[in-house]
């Protein structure tokens, strides 16, 4: 064939016609691709193709490592920075910072996820509003979405911080974290790439010590 | 709880189960004794408030005995039941293989049908439905509890991951017992839905055949959906236990320090305006996301606008300068129109007599055109109508030569004596 690629004979396949632009657009977007639902056949393109050049493409002509990562044997696969600088996704609107809002929300799904090791990681909005309300940290949580601490809530300030975790847990759907089992209910399946946000911020979880005293530190000063 | 402990020692042998007013009572203070209450309780009033719907007294000889009623029994049994229940070690398969199966002669009629709904499928149906209750429970209270096996103080972590390995393994044996008895589903749907046609012969014994047959359709299908809930989490756990051994040590570790960093973003993070912010110093991360979309309405500035000019239309300058000169010449006639007028009026004022054929001929001479002297003409005779102090004369002779039957007209301005 003359327009047969050689370098990247991947992209010759028939998967590749069906699903490479797909899985690209996905990538690129910050997506991680998992096993699941809509995004099975992006992920059995991969899996196919990971180790015949798929990898090798975005590390050549996008200077990003297309990662394989496991837990608890679900695999996820997800576009990430090189070593040393951020790749052709250095410039702008091709990256983005993990806002301080997504990265709370993310350390507690995280740890829902973990919590639930040995059953389906399915959370309702009451399992959340019990976390915020009946916590061990329930005053920290009260402070932080509704900025007071008071017995009651107006249905005002209720609706509000219900909008607001809400716009976060879509960001995460958009990430491949969550997947939605009714969004109006705010009933959702936390996914096995959430474990993303300890690659993201492993080294300082295993030295969360560290950090605390920094901060303390940096209080005092 | 007095009733319920009554109903223990008789079970456990500990009385009889036509007890004695004497049992009754010590029954009493073992109770209040549990409860730390005063002895001094009215045993005769408790008595009688029980007596009747809870127990019998039944003569016995010479004396009287005390007999718990079947209703306090069952309501025993059930309390004791849903406090601590109990999984019947036999798989349910083989009390129903007796029970749930249809016969012909349970499909003869009606009568026959309500009789095996009642009996056999109701009686089935609530053990069931009680088994599956309390196996749902157990799993759940036995998943709580592997929660425990992640903290990072539980001693020889092996050998209670085998324990419960075995716990997980005895809920799936169970819970496969439970899904072998819907094995009968498709059989005694079928058989129902067969003999349909044997109930069609009046409206009321039909619509007691379909509510008895959708009842069954609708257990069958609930209770399905249950036992395949249950099942999954059981192989759910059980397949995590066997993964958990080698990563145990980590996962415990790794458990602790996230809630301790979740902890940590909790005490530092404010909510400024409605927005949750971390401390300027907390370290960022950044992840790839090249954007398809604006994610705002573009900000137009209206600074900016067009340099455009609208379009000129073509001059026709030859038109334009005609039009020009034409225009100049009305203006200049105009001007020289109201100069004469003037000069008319300042002879008419200084009270001389003006005949207008002689300044017609000036005004000829010095424009060298005719539009001046007929407007000053209209001029004069306008304005002569609106002054009273003078008075203006038209009078008409006939032209000097024959030949041209013409009229001369010949007007003169004139101070009148007021």
């Amino acid at each position: 064939m003359e327009n047969e690629n050689t370098s990247y004979p991947f992209l010759n396949s028939d998967l590749a016609i069906k699903h490479f632009a797909d899985t690209d657009f996905a990538l690129k977007q910050g997506r991680h691709i998992q096993d699941f639902a809509s995004d099975h056949k992006l992920f059995v393109f991969i899996e196919e193709h990971y180790e015949r050049g798929l990898k090798m493409y975005y590390e050549d002509l996008f200077g990003m490592k297309l990662m394989r990562e496991e837990t608890d044997n679900d695999r996820y696969y997800f576009l990430s920075f090189p070593d040393d600088g951020r790749g052709k996704f250095g410039k702008d609107n091709r990256s983005k910072e993990l806002e301080d809002d997504r990265l709370i929300f993310a350390i507690l799904l995280l740890n829902i996820y973990k919590d639930k090791f040995f059953e389906k990681k399915e959370v309702q909005w009451q399992e959340l509003q019990h976390i915020f309300k009946e916590s061990e940290h329930k005053e920290l949580w009260l402070q932080l979405l509704y900025g007071n601490l008071k017995p009651n809530y107006s249905p005002n300030e209720e609706e509000n911080v219900k909008t607001k975790v809400e716009r976060i847990l879509k960001s995460f759907e958009s990430l491949g974290w969550i997947h939605f089992i009714n969004q109006e209910e705010l009933h959702f399946e936390i996914l096995p790439a959430i474990d993303r946000i300890t690659k993201l911020y492993g080294d300082i979880i295993n030295d969360v010590e560290i950090l605390q005293e920094f901060l303390s530190n940096e209080q005092l000063s | 709880m007095l009733l319920v402990w009554l109903n223990q020692k008789i079970d456990n042998g500990n009385i009889e189960e036509e007890f004695t007013t004497r049992d009754f009572e010590e029954a009493i203070e073992e109770i209040s004794d549990f409860l730390h209450e005063d002895k001094s309780i009215q045993k005769e009033t408790l008595s009688k408030k029980i007596s009747g719907y809870f127990y019998e007294t039944i003569p016995k000889g010479k004396g009287y005995r005390i007999q718990l009623t079947v209703y306090t029994k069952n309501l025993c049994k059930l309390l004791v039941h849903r406090i601590k229940p109990e999984i019947q070690q036999l798989e349910l398969i083989h009390t129903f293989k007796r029970t749930l199966p249809l016969t012909d002669k349970d499909l003869e009629n009606i009568q026959t049908f309500k009789y095996w709904f009642d009996n056999h499928f109701l009686t089935a149906r609530n053990q069931i439905l009680q088994h599956t209750e309390v196996l749902q429970q157990t799993v759940e209270e036995r998943i709580n509890e592997l929660r425990t096996l992640l903290r990072p103080n539980i001693e020889n972590p092996k050998e209670l991951i085998g324990q419960f390995d075995k716990i997980f393994e005895d809920l799936a044996k169970q819970a496969t017992g439970l899904a072998n008895t819907i094995d009968f589903k498709n059989e005694t749907l079928r058989k129902i839905k067969a003999t349909k046609d044997l109930f069609t012969q009046d409206t009321e014994t039909f619509n007691q055949f379909d509510k008895m047959q959708r009842e069954v359709d609708t257990f069958f299908d609930n209770i399905s959906r249950r036992i395949s809930g249950i099942n999954e989490k059981i192989q759910l756990a059980s397949r995590r236990l066997r993964n958990l051994l080698d990563t145990l040590r980590h996962k415990q570790q790794f458990k602790i320090n996230l809630e301790k960093f979740l902890q940590l973003l909790l005490v530092n993070g404010k909510n400024i305006k409605g927005e949750i912010v971390l401390p300027t110093e907390f370290p960022r991360r950044q992840i790839p996301s090249q954007l398809t979309k604006y994610l705002a309405i573009p900000k137009i500035d209206f600074q900016i606008h067009s340099l455009a000019e609208p379009e000129r239309p073509e001059v026709d300058k030859e038109y334009y300068q005609k039009q020009e000169a034409k225009n100049l010449l009305m203006l200049n006639n105009q001007e020289q129109t109201a100069k004469w007028l003037d000069r008319i009026d300042t002879e008419v004022q200084a009270g001389n007599e003006v005949r207008f054929e002689e300044w017609m001929d000036k005004i000829i001479d010095a424009e060298s055109n005719l539009e001046v002297p007929i407007q000053v003409c209209y001029g004069l005779i306008l304005g002569s109508k609106k002054e009273k102090k003078q008075k203006l004369v038209i009078e008409q002779e006939p032209a000097p030569s024959s030949q041209n039957d013409l009229q001369l007209w010949k007007m003169k301005i004139h101070p009148t004596r007021s």
